[in-house]
């Protein structure tokens, strides 16, 4: 799929990050109190309630938890369907819940290898590629 | 001493479908006007009135009531999306228990636009990434529910064939027509697993109860045995929530878990001594995990 690119537009700042490499990496929050993280990154720990939340880039990959396609444009999205959907573990200890870069649930099988990749979702009105996070299966 | 009973003095309803052309108030009048008649009350014969809706929109519960002339008790609007008419019974109740009221009107009403709920709950980037489309979730949850606990598809179909076959008898029902497992399983895949039988289908409609204190009589009433609500906990991916990311916990009971057994534990039932229960209609694998979340036991 695509790397990440300056022209791209993220389509919310502060889920994730790409390298020159094209590396990428969704940015969590981890908790000092509790220690545990938690992805978007917000102010406030949703587990403990404390205050005390730092920003950390999550790792690349991850083991698939469960899938589904999306068949049918939900309301408020201009993309190309289907599209994959599911839940990936990360070593973190969190499961985050993404799109899944493939659309086919037969060809993905529970807790395969899985990584992080930034994928375009449509143009915006200046004709810039709106990117987002997808995790796709690791080719073996 | 005992404690204070809420029962049921009379409901109504509006028919379920789709209904071009008529409000949604107009649907709640005719819940509300139904429910006031059987149980022989008019104005002035209830003190408060709690009416839950997710899309009614501003004061909507005002709006029924402005219609029929009876407004000045107190109206609350409740919104607490799929729950909300279970919201608003469940302070009725509690209002008539702790003796601020001896009779109180809940009403739900209600006209869900077409197609997959679109919900102001997910942020417009949401939307925007794919990332708002319920049946996905419930997607999620269906399979792993398969995965975890030998839940099959063909099970799924058979919620659905039980569903249908309790709306042929119903003339509120919008779905009137039985089915079988075959055909549930022959409807468009949505989101692997789910087909679109299995889904809820948005709908309009509204529904009404007249509630009041208990009064010692020989005649058999329904009573509130338990009405409870629970939200969320944190942490729970696939729970009835749908967050951004959990943690890898599966101790985390969801909240229907929750709500479940802190209803048997006030009615002091089980599962087994049900005999008759409401739930929401809300798509299969929600259903399928559910306990009743609310009992309802006539006495």
């Amino acid at each position: 799929m695509s790397e990440g690119s300056p022209a791209d537009v993220a389509v919310r700042e502060g889920l994730f990050t790409v390298a020159a490499d094209g590396s990428c990496h969704l940015l969590g929050g981890r908790c000092a109190r509790c220690g545990e993280h938690h992805f978007p990154r917000t102010a406030t720990c949703p587990y403990c309630s404390a205050d005390e939340v730092t920003e950390v880039p999550l790792s690349e990959t991850g083991t698939l938890f469960a899938w589904t396609a999306v068949t049918a444009p939900p309301p408020g999205y201009r993309g190309a369907v289907p599209f994959g959907f599911g839940v990936v573990e990360l070593p973190e200890r969190i499961r985050v819940i993404t799109r899944i870069s493939e659309p086919e649930p037969s060809r993905l099988r529970r807790g395969q290898t899985m990584r992080l990749e930034i994928v375009p979702l449509h143009e915006d009105e200046d004709g810039r590629p709106v990117v987002t996070y997808s995790f796709g299966p690791v080719e073996t | 001493m005992t404690a204070t009973q809420v029962e049921i003095a009379g409901i109504g309803i509006h028919p379920f479908g789709r209904f071009e052309g008529r409000t949604v108030t107009e649907l709640g009048v005719a819940a509300v006007r139904a429910s006031l008649a059987e149980a022989g009350l008019g104005r002035g014969g209830f003190q408060a009135a709690f009416c839950g809706t997710a899309y009614g929109g501003v004061a909507a519960g005002h709006k029924v009531l402005d219609a029929l002339g009876m407004t000045g008790t107190p109206i609350f609007d409740v919104e607490a999306g799929c729950a909300s008419g279970a919201a608003a019974l469940i302070l009725a109740a509690d209002a008539i228990r702790a003796g601020q009221h001896d009779a109180a009107l809940v009403y739900g009403i209600e006209k869900m636009p077409k197609g997959i709920i679109r919900s102001s709950f997910f942020e417009p980037w949401r939307e925007e990434a794919g990332l708002a489309a319920t049946p996905s979730y419930f997607a999620l949850r269906a399979q792993r529910l398969m995965h975890e606990s030998g839940v099959t598809l063909d099970h799924l179909a058979r919620v659905v064939v039980k569903n249908r076959r309790n709306g042929v008898g119903n003339p509120a029902a919008m779905l009137r027509r039985e089915v079988t497992a075959a055909d549930v399983l022959a409807s468009r895949v949505v989101c692997e697993p789910l087909r679109l039988w299995m889904l809820c289908s948005p709908n309009e409609g509204a529904a009404a109860v007249v509630l009041r204190r208990s009064v010692a009589s020989s005649e058999p009433t329904v009573k509130v045995a338990a009405a409870v609500l629970r939200s969320h906990l944190p942490g729970n991916v696939l729970s009835e929530a749908t967050p951004m990311s959990g943690r890898v916990d599966d101790s985390i009971p969801a909240p229907t878990t929750l709500a479940a057994t802190s209803a048997y534990e006030t009615a002091g039932l089980g599962p087994s001594d049900s005999c008759s229960r409401t739930r929401s209609s809300g798509s299969v694998p929600g259903v399928t995990q559910a306990r009743p979340s609310r009992t309802g036991r006539r006495r």
